[in-house]
């Protein structure tokens, strides 16, 4: 069958199609009687009424001038535009009835028609008009509208067709001549003519008469579901029992199904690469995969599948060996087999070759059979014992009979004796697969052990050290003008003046196995491999200077093509006489025709799918990453569905590197990525080498990160100091909008880096001075992690002091009273607080509240401190702009300290900064007066 | 036995931590995870802790987002935040997710140990940039249309003013003439009503399709 399929299994999310059609983006969508799909090539998206379809019964598809998908359903219309589905108001009113068609008219007006309530247009002015069989159409069921380019529209109905012209309603003026009444489709092709599928067949009208075609051109079945024409005079129809091909002038048939009469064929699409794809009611999509392969299996009527080789007798016949079946013979597509029973010695048979005299040799697992007239004949004890043969070679002037072996050498019969070649003679291995000799009279043996060539006398042997990609070499191919190719296990080599030149030179091709070589009667190459079969320009691909370039010289054809399979078997090439090729494959026979060889060169589209960055995927738009989401995968898909498996991508990581790679598969990942600017690209390649136009891109950035290690740690917190005055420094410029986010993301940034790892620290000690230390090291211990404590909270502070969210009093006066809870609260010192009068929510400054904030800290410290007060009293007010902090308490030693101290200093100093007085007095108790206007 | 958990994504800090609770008599740390995700499928597995002491920055989903993910399946595990930042709108917002308490980074060892039998014993700890937060969140989102459980009650709102004033617990006691433990309880009924509320929206949201 060459047609490959798409239904439940591949994830279609029904097996019935009932509309077709590729939208601006190559992506193909698909109609079915349970749920609306989009479809990439590998996978199905499907969209349901809970994705917002009016119905999961969908009847038609239709892409409008602005890029909107019109949806029909069972139950009125639903529309998607910026991937989201709905029912616009307008067309609510259209809910009650099922919709058969949309189009599109010169005008821009949406026109739908539906199956018993005639047709609605929706106008420029969003208007909903209906007109039905009371404005003069001929019947409420219409199945499909068209326009001709005169402005006419068309109506197929139940009941003819009825045209649309200047406002007047009118029946087809060649209604009696119409096959049928019921009118299921129509389509108009370039030169004008309009084509009508009917229940009786197909109507071509040309302006001025119809012509009918039906069951005498060729058509199974008359009633006739959907036409898509592909020229002027020929077009694909679907009927209700397979697809047809019209010529002009008869049908080809189609029955889509094997061993099934036909299925119904409710749509036809032609793709932008000009595949051929079918809708039917039970078999999925399927599409065309045209006339170059057809294959021959166990189902009709090969012994075996496994086909190892062919020969072409004088009636030009072809005969298969197979590992397994005997042989089998082909005539005329029957096939004869003869096995054990008709006295082959295995049916294991590997080669086949007519001599001169049309004698048959087959070379067998367990020895040589010679048949003629298709009886075995009897040859002598000595070459009927020859085993593993692999290759037969007949010199046209002595009538000698090479034999290649797998594991004896080269036996040569000349009729009475038998002579012998092995290693101990010069050959490179005992396993020789192929046989060939040059014009010049040398012998060539593709052997295990390399290349061997032998002049009669010497041999002279090819391996990896002469440039051989391997050394186990499985064919040699002469070509026209008499160069030597070599297949072997990793890929091929021609023989070009005495050097070896491998065609083999990029890695990723490493694990392809070629079997064979051929050259077609066009001369152009063909690489038969475990992967399917590709036809190779070899100028091209020794003019390559990276994989990707390369890959344009390489056209790949598999299972996805029509190969009946990918694994193609050593020796398993024959081209026959009348220039077509025969190809054996682990899965049966492929009768391959060059010239039918389906070539289009539509670049595929490329779509980035989707960004994960750090295991989340990218939001729209998003291009700015975090340090630790420097692990960005890409995924993305190239349109082609001739082959979509064999598209490859080509991506590059600018910022990263130039050079374009070849992508493993459809996703890139990329791990640990240092902090810069990146733009990623990736362009797909088609089975026939073609390039996307455009690569798809995206920009981003990684943001750096503050990285930290134990050493620069320790360096970190000598800096941190000097950095936190850097820091007071901005802070009093504090000019620019700019510099103050800036600020707030490096404070951010040494908080969060340089907090964890203080608190690291912190942590640490802690741990330490649980476990058996001196009191001494113990006490250390503490001090160094009170430190890194006291350094974390001043990095708290900065923070919470620059952050824009916190810029009330109230903010200011939660914090102040969490700093004093916290440190006179340990010391069991009482404090009072009176904010009474305070507007909560009244903004301060942020250098105000900053520098207030901090000469708190330090009016607290210093009673945690230095007084033996257990009572304290803080005050706040702002009246009128006047800004008035007091910190009092009741301590009554006097330290030299307090009063003359740093903290006093720092305190003069911070008030100083926001333009405000200090006073400290010092009877009952201590007190730190600061007043400001702000 | 106390059994807690750990999210925490910076694994010095996890392993000190863990290290450090599991050799309490009274503690042990079975699990110590550097993300919610990983919590999450440890969960499915394994035995609930009682307390799970959970950074806010987390590689992948937030500590927040985890907090209402876990106490959604697990309601009966008590959850600490971690936080590096004193940064009461964060902290704010985890309490709403559904957090018994919060813990600053640095806080040592033994000061994480006793808040974690603090909790256990009924306790919860408030500060009073929380409770300002509390009150207008109770005056503002939930206008008197609003159901009555979840408004603050007459004795909540004194408790929640108290710590505005910067009270401590034991002065609130004193002042509303109740024990301390009381105090406590009534703190944790309060982070309950918060938990409610974050609830309903969850709610609401499952209503309108979106979950």
């Amino acid at each position: 069958m060459p047609f490959r399929t798409y239904s439940i299994e591949q994830g279609l999310s029904e097996s019935v199609a009932h509309d077709l059609l590729q939208d601006r983006h190559g992506f193909i969508w698909i109609a079915t009687g349970y749920g609306l799909n989009k479809f990439d090539g590998y996978d199905f998206t499907t969209y349901y009424e809970r994705d917002g379809l009016s119905s999961n019964q969908v009847n038609t598809l239709f892409e409008d001038q602005d890029g909107t998908l019109w949806i029909g359903t069972t139950e009125g219309v639903s529309i998607m535009q910026n991937d989201t589905i709905f029912t616009p108001d307008v067309l609510e009113n259209l809910d009650p009835y099922s919709i058969t068609d949309f189009f599109e008219d010169s005008r821009g007006e949406k026109w739908i028609a539906t199956d018993g309530s005639g047709v609605w247009v929706l106008t420029d002015d969003n208007e909903l008009i209906q007109y039905t069989k009371t404005n003069g159409l001929s019947n409420n069921h219409v199945r499909r509208i068209i326009e001709t380019e005169d402005g006419t529209l068309w109506f197929a109905t139940r009941n003819g067709v009825t045209t649309l012209r200047e406002g007047n309603f009118d029946r087809f003026r060649f209604r009696d001549q119409m096959p049928a009444e019921r009118i299921r489709t129509m389509d108009i092709s370039d030169n004008g003519n309009i084509w009508f599928g009917t229940r009786e067949g197909l109507a071509i009208y040309n302006g001025s008469s119809l012509k009918v075609y039906n069951h005498e051109h060729g058509l199974w079945s008359n009633r006739i579901q959907s036409i898509r024409l592909t020229s002027d005079t020929t077009a694909w129809i679907g009927t209700e029992e397979g697809a047809a091909f019209f010529d002009g002038s008869k049908f080809e048939m189609y029955a889509l199904q094997q061993g099934a009469p036909g299925t119904v064929v409710y749509s036809v699409l032609r793709d932008r690469e000009d595949n051929i794809w079918f809708g039917t009611l039970g078999s999925g999509i399927k599409m065309y995969l045209g006339e170059a392969f057809k294959n021959y299996t166990v189902e009709n009527g090969l012994s075996n599948n496994i086909v190892t080789g062919f020969a072409e007798d004088a009636e030009k016949n072809i005969w298969m060996a197979t590992y397994g079946g005997g042989i089998i013979k082909n005539e005329k597509d029957k096939f004869t087999a003869f096995n054990s029973a008709d006295g082959l010695r295995d049916e294991k048979v590997y080669t086949l070759f007519f001599d001169a005299d049309s004698s048959l040799w087959i070379g067998t697992r367990n020895g040589i059979n010679l048949m003629r007239n298709e009886k075995i004949i009897s040859i002598p004890d000595t070459v009927e014992n020859i085993r593993m043969a692999r290759d037969f070679y007949q010199d046209p002037e002595t009538g000698e009979i090479w034999i290649a072996t797998y594991n004896d050498g080269i036996f040569i019969y000349d009729g009475n004796s038998l002579k012998n070649l092995t290693e101990d003679d010069g050959l490179a291995s005992n396993t020789v697969m192929k046989i060939v000799r040059t014009e010049d009279g040398n012998f060539w043996f593709a052997t295990y052990g390399g290349v061997s060539m032998y002049d009669g006398v010497n041999f002279r042997n090819y391996t990896v050290l002469d440039g051989l990609p391997n050394n186990g070499v499985i064919h040699i191919m002469s070509d026209h003008e008499g160069e030597l190719w070599f297949s072997t296990f990793n890929g091929i080599a021609k023989f070009n003046d005495g050097n070896i030149i491998s065609l083999s030179r990029y890695n990723s091709e490493s694990q392809t196995i070629a079997y064979f070589i051929f050259q077609d009667h066009d001369e152009n190459y063909w690489v038969g491999t475990n992967k399917g079969l590709y036809n190779l320009n070899p100028e091209k691909y020794l003019a390559s200077e990276s994989l990707g370039e390369a890959l344009t010289s390489v056209n790949m054809y598999t299972k996805d093509q029509g190969l009946v399979s990918n694994e193609m078997n050593a020796g398993g090439s024959l081209i026959a006489s009348d220039g077509t090729v025969w190809l054996g494959t682990v899965e049966g026979a492929t009768h391959f025709y060059p010239d039918k060889v389906k070539f289009q060169n539509h670049p595929p589209v490329i779509h980035l799918d989707q960004v994960i960055a750090g295991g989340k995927p990218a939001q729209k738009n998003q291009s700015t990453y975090d340090y630790n989401r420097n692990f960005v995968e890409f995924n993305f898909t190239g349109l082609s569905y001739d082959g979509p498996n064999q598209v490859s991508y080509e991506y590059r990581l600018r910022g990263l590197s130039n050079e374009w790679q070849i992508a493993g598969g459809r996703n890139v990942r990329f791990a640990s990525l240092p902090p810069g600017g990146y733009r990623f690209e990736v362009r797909a390649y088609n089975h026939f080498g073609i390039p996307s136009e455009q690569a798809a891109s995206y920009s981003f950035q990684i943001l750096p990160p503050f990285w930290m290690s134990w050493w620069f740690i320790l360096f970190i917190l000598l800096l941190v100091t000097g950095i936190i005055v850097m820091i007071y420094q901005f802070w009093k410029t504090r000019k620019l909008v700019e510099i103050e986010r800036m600020r707030v993301q490096i404070a951010s940034d040494l908080h969060d880096d340089v907090g964890s790892s203080l608190t690291e620290l912190a942590l640490q000690t802690d741990f330490l001075q649980t476990g058996k230390v001196s009191d001494s090291i113990k006490k250390t211990l503490q001090q160094i992690g009170d430190h890194s404590r006291k350094i974390v909270s001043s990095l708290d502070d900065i923070v919470w002091s620059i952050d824009a969210r916190n810029d009330t009093i109230g903010d200011l006066t939660d914090r102040m009273q969490d700093y004093a809870n916290n440190v006179l609260g340990r010391k069991g010192i009482e404090v009072h607080y009176n904010f009474e009068e305070l507007k909560m929510d009244k903004k301060l400054p942020v250098h105000v509240k900053e520098n207030i904030y901090l000469i708190f800290k330090e009016a607290v410290n210093n009673i945690s401190k230095h007084s033996n007060a257990d009572k304290a009293k803080v005050e706040l007010t702002l009246k009128n702009d006047e800004l008035k902090l007091c910190v009092d308490d009741n301590g009554s030693e006097i330290s030299d300290h307090r009063k003359s101290g740093q903290g006093l200093r720092n305190m003069k100093l911070r008030a100083e900064r926001i333009g405000a007085t200090t006073r400290f007095k010092n009877s009952d108790g201590f007190s730190v007066i600061v007043t400001g206007t702000l | 036995m106390t059994k807690i958990g750990i999210v925490e994504d910076n694994k010095k800090i996890r392993d000190l931590i863990q290290r450090y609770l599991d050799m309490q008599e009274n503690m042990e740390c079975p699990v110590a995870v550097d993300s919610v995700e990983e919590m999450l499928e440890y969960l499915k597995e394994y035995d609930v802790p009682d307390v799970m002491l959970m950074d806010i920055q987390l590689p992948g989903m937030s500590g927040i987002e985890g907090i209402s993910l876990i106490k959604k399946d697990y309601p009966e595990t008590e959850i600490i935040m971690l936080t590096i930042y004193h940064d009461s709108h964060k902290i704010f917002d985890s309490l709403c997710a559904g957090a018994s308490g919060y813990l600053l980074k640095h806080t040592s060892l033994p000061e994480i140990k006793e808040s974690i039998e603090t909790l256990m014993e009924g306790g919860a700890p408030m500060s009073p940039q929380i409770a300002r937060k509390v009150i207008t969140h109770f005056s503002e989102t939930n206008a008197p249309k609003e159901k009555k459980e979840s408004m603050l009650t007459d004795r909540e709102q004194d408790i929640v003013n108290g710590l505005v004033d910067g009270l401590s617990y034991k002065l609130i006691a004193d002042r509303f003439d109740i024990s301390i433990d009381t105090v406590r309880a009534h703190i944790r009924n309060i982070y309950k009503k918060l938990h409610v509320n974050s609830k309903a929206e969850v709610i609401a949201k499952s209503l309108r399709g979106e979950i």
